[in-house]
């Protein structure tokens, strides 16, 4: 049977290459105490020279790709963004479309802050260690950054001047008044690469949406007039595939859209979603089908006509209905299926407040008083999370950072 | 080559009655790519994938030996410490310490090299949790540490001339910024 070790030396354990077998060599056997001593002495049949030149097979990337995979889907963004700096062969992988994907769908969701108050930057902020840390620990450190948050620099075009109107799989799409004319953009902040798309003839404000099918694997805005009144047969909906610079209008809206010229199309599984009313008093959410490029309506939520805005919520569709103070939010737990929708909590004393993010810990996000909170649901207690450097007004973009390129996405 | 191992050996270690139980205790026999060989208990060679497929999918009697020309024993010995210690900690309630102590002490004296040796190796046998733990304890190495130590840490060389440096580097600025020395 296998023995434990014992007398673990301190010294490194190199690799033994090239161990000759000569008639001194003992095999093990029941008895025999495995050592790394004993190991070590067997060593010396190895020449110190030879070490070197087996060092290009300890080469990280001569291991295979999902094993690399594995190490850096557990690196912190910041630092893989420097890790393409290492040499060409890592720039190579970071950027390739199959390992940038696969990295992708094993990378967390973060929280992009955008700062409206200053400077328009954009911070990611890792809200499941702010939300983690000890205060102890917290107080201790000297007040300079804070490493849960990111900001990222290097917008060279000031594009993050501009409204974030749609965010999908790390892409960002942006809405640019200054410099006339008017201007979109698809961004991402962490490879810094933008691509301005061609603008539509819309003279005046629209609703929005930045969708992806995975059925055939393309990046589509979706685009209709606001505000969306009038007769029906006016309110045209323009689609573009991303990549392909054409604008093409795929009929009418059908129904009337609520909520402000704001009102960013919120994107889940394929599905772009705002809440619309298709006659009067008959509120409901209607989902953009980016594939096939129609809307849907979705089986309405019984108080669906207090609601303006559709949410996420812990992967689900959701809406959040506030009542004298309390926030309830409810989900759609089976998507389209009608009754599904579930009241899957409550938050108290939660007047001014709003909610950010459902934690790993089951816990609430919350923002109250422009600080960040989490909300506990068992003790129904709120807990201030100190976080340094937090710009003091922002628009929160939940946001999966990604090294996807451009190229890859763009197809004709 | 290799010469296999005296099996009669493996009954005089202890004397009375429990060298009898170990007498039942069945053993799978691997051999690895420098020609030794090992005796491991049977739940602990249950934990390795491709010996639990190799032994019982094909239904192999256990008196063959396996060989595993891509393991050298040096790793061999690890990957049998590990799930040695994973068997008996799946029999205790409250582990995770004790895990901890283990987990740190296990990668402490192995250098970058021989870890990336050895999860190729957790890859190759199919033991997942020594893989993902493997994984993490190198990514526990990169993380936090600038482009020159990554280098020097993979023994990477940079392949880089300045011009592109600086252009890979604009690409995203803010990653260079703000570093905490002394996290090294």
């Amino acid at each position: 049977m296998a023995r434990k070790l014992s007398n673990v030396s301190n010294e490194k354990l190199e690799p033994p290459k090239n161990r000759k077998l000569t008639s001194t060599t003992q095999f093990p056997t029941a008895t025999d105490h495995r050592t790394l001593t004993s190991l070590q002495t067997k060593n010396t049949d190895i020449p110190p020279n030879q070490e070197d030149e087996v060092e290009e097979e300890h080469h990280i990337l001569r291991l295979p790709n999902r094993i690399v995979l594995e190490f850096f889907c557990k690196i912190p963004t910041k630092w893989l963004a420097q890790c393409k700096c290492v040499c060409k062969s890592w720039r190579r992988l970071l950027s390739d479309p199959h390992f940038t994907k696969s990295l992708l769908s094993r990378t967390p969701t973060y929280l992009l802050l955008r700062d409206t108050c200053y400077l328009k930057s954009l911070v990611i902020f890792d809200f499941e260690k702010a939300s983690d840390r000890n205060m102890f620990e917290f107080w201790d450190r000297p007040k300079t950054e804070d490493d849960c948050l990111t900001k990222l620099s290097g917008d060279r075009n000031a594009l993050i001047s501009g409204q974030v109107i749609g965010s999908c799989n790390g892409f960002l799409c942006i809405y640019n008044d200054w410099p006339n004319p008017w201007r979109l953009y698809i961004y991402n902040p962490i490879t810094g690469e933008s691509l301005t798309l061609p603008t539509p003839e819309m003279k005046c404000s629209f609703f929005c949406g930045l969708g992806y099918s995975p059925i055939s694997d393309v990046y589509k805005i979706v685009m209709f007039k606001y505000p969306s009144e009038g007769p029906t047969n006016k309110r045209e909906v323009k689609v573009m595939t991303v990549g392909s610079g054409v604008w093409r209008t795929i009929g009418d809206l059908g129904f009337n859209v609520l909520g402000d010229a704001d009102s960013k199309g919120v994107y889940l599984n394929g599905f772009l979603h705002w809440i619309g009313e298709s006659c009067k008093d008959s509120v409901s959410i209607f989902a953009f089908d980016v594939e096939n490029e129609r809307f849907q309506e979705l089986p309405p939520h019984p108080s669906a006509l207090k609601i303006k805005t559709v949410e996420i919520f812990n992967g689900w569709l959701s809406i959040f209905l506030r009542r004298r103070g309390v926030i309830s939010v409810w989900v759609m737990k089976d998507y389209g299926v009608e009754g599904s929708w579930t009241k899957e909590l409550e938050i108290e004393k939660a007047s001014d407040s709003r909610v950010l993010m459902s934690t790993n810990k089951g816990q609430v996000l919350m923002l109250r008083d422009w600080e960040i909170h989490t909300y506990d649901l068992g003790t129904k207690r709120y807990k201030w999370v100190p976080v340094n450097g937090l710009p003091l007004v922002f628009q929160e973009i939940a946001h999966t950072p990604s090294f996807v390129l451009l190229k890859d996405i763009i197809k004709g | 080559m290799s010469t296999s191992t005296d099996n009669n050996a493996s009954i005089t270690q202890e004397s009375g009655p429990s060298a009898a139980v170990q007498d039942i205790q069945k053993k799978i026999v691997v051999r690895t790519a420098d020609g030794e060989v090992f005796n491991l208990k049977e739940e602990v060679a249950m934990e390795i994938d491709i010996i639990k497929t190799f032994f019982q999918e094909d239904s192999i009697s256990y008196e063959t030996v396996m060989p595993l020309p891509n393991v050298e024993g040096w790793e061999m010995v690890k990957v049998i410490e590990y799930c040695t210690k994973h068997v008996e900690l799946k029999h205790k309630v409250d582990g995770y310490k004790e895990r901890k102590a283990f987990q740190a002490l296990f990668v402490q004296n192995l250098s970058t090299k021989s870890l990336l040796a050895l999860t190729n190796t957790a890859n190759y046998l199919e033991v997942k949790y020594l893989l993902d733990f493997l994984c993490q304890a190198v990514s526990e190495q990169i993380k936090n540490k600038d482009v020159d130590y990554v280098r020097e840490l993979f023994g990477v060389e940079n392949d880089f001339n300045d011009e592109e440096y600086e252009q890979v580097k604009a690409e995203a600025p803010w990653a260079h910024e703000n570093l905490n020395n002394d996290l090294h």
